[in-house]
């Protein structure tokens, strides 16, 4: 646990990171004494539920190689007091690439292996885009489509689409992904190293079934799937 | 931060979350010295990154009332070893809900601030399950709190992961018609309900205006299952 004064010293660094809209939301508390009053309130609400008071603290309260995770001292819209957490990445702008690949009018799914959730799953592969490359759109962000094609699957495109952006829904983390339709020419050996185990190719009626169905629960995958649709490049089925 | 010796309590009090199913491409080790000489190892690695042997550390990496992460020392398929993160539930799984309602036709969507992003953005209601309350119930909760809606009829639209890289949660959607709606939740965030027509609702969502990752998935799903 870092020291208030590392919290506010980040506040100053990264001003953009603490932004409070002119008009509702929820606003961040900056003065030290109604931090401490959000504090104690939120400490109040802790120790009725039996749970550890430091859990209220404000600042940066873990840091690891891929960020850190802030608790702020808010007021909600209603005006009551209270601690938020949130994750804020090391990289700032770095963003998931997420490639859906079809090979001669099929669908190529991956077998894939989450250390998160411990099981296998069916996903479409997936990357991210580094720091250095934040801010890139449309055509420069395909050298990403491609070398996140090449680590999983091996394979070469003939023809990228972009897809649009999707958020990964309220939640701590303020992450983002760009979605990509990509025409494969070839493909080749699955990386097991990213926990591949398989590559799946399914006509597009048969991929459908499958999210309809529950069989691919994965988010990204979906969406994919659904701006391609909506866009007509899965309506040719066979 | 835990110790070592805490985290394999932890580990032999929560065996469901640290199973290593056949052939499962990352490994978990559990055996003390390997713990230590991984940890090691990767410290090593992170301090010539300029970052600190801490943060390879294997244990409950962080801990509060929303929040548990563990740090886990793993073998990958190449034989290389490493300490990966993750977000796990200690108690059984309550899973979050999301509702795709519509009113007369129409596309029900909420502005609703998120702390995250420091921004609004389109979503549809919904939020934490609770436990000893159904999915279902839960999705009628939360249409109430949020736009205060009267149901007509709520169908499951099936089980969603969030982010597989990097938690086990899942959320169940449902599909739900409703015959009224009333106030915001305001302490919420949620400042605006806006009516879509289907046409427009799916021009916005091809064009990219729609972001939110359950609101693409559930259309998806309601779409896929004749519902729109």
């Amino acid at each position: 646990m870092k020291t208030l004064e590392d919290y506010f010293a980040l506040v100053e660094a990264h001003p953009a990171l603490f932004y409070n809209p002119p008009v509702g939301g929820f606003t961040i508390l900056l003065d030290e004494k109604d931090i401490r009053q959000a504090e104690a309130e939120m400490a109040q609400i802790l120790q009725a539920r039996g749970m550890p008071t430091a859990w209220a603290t404000v600042g940066i309260v873990f840091e690891d190689r891929y960020g850190f995770i802030l608790r702020d001292a808010v007021r909600f819209p209603g005006g009551m007091l209270g601690t938020y957490i949130r994750f804020i990445s090391r990289f700032p702008g770095t963003v998931g690439i997420v490639v859906l690949p079809v090979y001669q009018g099929q669908v190529l799914v991956l077998r894939r292996f989450r250390h998160a959730t411990r099981a296998w799953h069916l996903e479409i592969p997936l990357g991210t885009a580094t720091s250095s490359t934040a801010g890139e759109t449309g055509i420069m962000l395909e050298k990403h489509v491609r070398e996140v094609l090449m680590r999983d699957i091996a394979a070469i495109p003939s023809r990228i689409l972009a897809l649009g952006s999707v958020d990964a829904g309220p939640g701590i983390a303020a992450d983002s992904g760009e979605l990509f339709y990509a025409e494969l020419e070839s493909y080749g050996q699955v990386n097991a190293n990213e926990g591949i185990s398989e590559l799946v190719s399914l006509p597009f009626s048969q991929f459908e079934s499958m999210i309809r169905d529950n069989h691919i629960t994965d988010s990204f995958t979906i969406a994919a799937f659904i701006r391609a649709k909506v866009r007509n490049l899965l309506a040719g089925d066979n | 931060m835990s110790t070592l010796s805490e985290y394999l309590s932890f580990v032999e009090q929560h065996p469901a979350l640290f199973e290593n199913p056949a052939s499962a491409s990352f490994t978990l080790i559990f055996e003390e010295d390997e713990i230590r000489q991984i940890q090691e190892e990767v410290g090593e690695k992170l301090i010539s990154q300029g970052l600190t042997a801490a943060m390879a550390q294997v244990g409950i990496a962080f801990r509060d009332q929303y929040l548990l992460l563990l740090r886990d020392a793993v073998r990958l398929p190449d034989g290389s070893v490493d300490t990966l993160l993750r977000m796990v539930d200690e108690k059984e799984h309550v899973p979050g809900v999301f509702v795709f309602p519509v009113y007369k036709g129409q596309v029900v969507l909420i502005r609703h601030f998120r702390h995250e992003l420091r921004d609004w953005h389109l979503e549809i209601p919904g939020g934490f399950g609770l436990a000893g309350m159904s999915s279902g119930q839960s999705a009628l909760r939360e249409l109430e709190e949020e736009i205060e809606a009267k149901v007509l009829r709520l169908l499951p639209l099936g089980r969603v992961h969030p982010d597989t890289s990097t938690g086990a949660d899942y959320v169940e959607l449902f599909f739900a018609e409703i015959e009224s709606y009333g106030s915001l939740e305001l302490q919420e965030g949620i400042d605006e309900l806006l009516l879509l027509p289907l046409p427009e609702f799916e021009q916005m969502v091809a064009v990219g205006d729609i972001t939110s990752i359950f609101i693409l998935v559930a259309y998806a799903r309601a779409k896929l299952q004749g519902l729109i």
